[in-house]
């Protein structure tokens, strides 16, 4: 079965996140992206427009000291829906993270990103990684 | 074509639709995990065809009848599938509306062994949950 358009663009998306270009991550995300951050952690809630995504990825990156990386596992995509299986490593002062998140998206006509959501395996690991 | 997995997962949605349990949990490996977000008692890893059970049962209960679940979308791959539903329920004055994406992998008998329950609106499925029975870590 052929691959979606899509797929590739999403995993050239994450190796774009992986680099911490920011700016060039920012092109992936439409203008009015939803994106929800589960559990019960600080950095939980939702973050409305590619503004505010942005701002929270480089929160991410500064917490983490650039750490933080996502390697995908498995990339599903057609031309209005996404899915991400991805194992997501960290680490922030002596805490380390090693999750396996699945993450859906919803896309806009041009393939980017206009409503992410996602959940971890461990999600008690997810907020104790990120608790102050 | 749609891949035999996602025909597969929509075949899995309509057996808890219409309440054909056997065969909806003859669906799984033995051994799934069903990993479901939030803090309302219907969160947590659910373990076994048991711990599934239990995660069924608690939605059913909680909505109380009312729930109400339409396929959006299906993404198939030969390992992993993803389906996306829109999904419903009414109880008292309360009201649930929300896009779950339920991520699976599929093991060597073509069983979901691994899945993750994904509501988009999470604040609003843990109030409209909060009352449904508890999982078993």
């Amino acid at each position: 079965m052929s691959e979606h358009p899509n797929v590739p663009k999403i995993r050239s998306a994450l190796e774009v996140y992986n680099s911490g270009d920011h700016d060039a991550m920012r092109e992936h995300l439409a203008d009015d992206i939803v994106w929800h951050v589960g559990g019960t952690h600080e950095m939980s809630g939702d973050y409305e427009g590619a503004d505010a995504v942005v701002g929270y990825f480089r929160d991410v990156r500064k917490s983490t000291a650039g750490t933080l990386q996502v390697e995908p596992v498995e990339v599903l995509a057609n031309d209005r829906y996404a899915s991400i299986l991805m194992h997501v490593t960290a680490h922030r002062d002596v805490r380390t993270l090693d999750v396996l998140v699945a993450e859906a998206l919803t896309l806009d006509p041009e393939g980017r990103w206009k409503e992410y959501w996602a959940l971890a395996n461990e999600q008690d690991a997810v907020d104790a990684f990120w608790s102050s | 074509m749609e891949h035999p997995n996602a025909t597969r997962m929509r075949r899995t949605v309509d057996e808890f639709v219409s309440g054909d349990i056997p065969a909806l949990l003859d669906e799984f490996a033995e051994d799934v995990v069903w990993y479901a977000p939030g803090d309302s008692p219907a969160s947590g890893a659910f373990r076994g065809r048991d711990g599934i059970t239990r995660f069924f049962s608690g939605l059913n209960e909680a909505a109380g009848g009312s729930m109400n679940v339409q396929v959006d979308d299906v993404l198939g791959g030969d390992r992993y599938v993803t389906i996306f539903l829109n999904i419903s329920a009414e109880r008292h004055d309360e009201r649930l509306s929300v896009v779950v994406a339920q991520f699976a992998s599929v093991d060597g008998h073509g069983r979901w062994d691994r899945c993750w329950f994904i509501p988009d609106k999470l604040a609003e499925w843990n109030r409209f949950f909060a009352g449904a029975s508890s999982g078993q870590r």
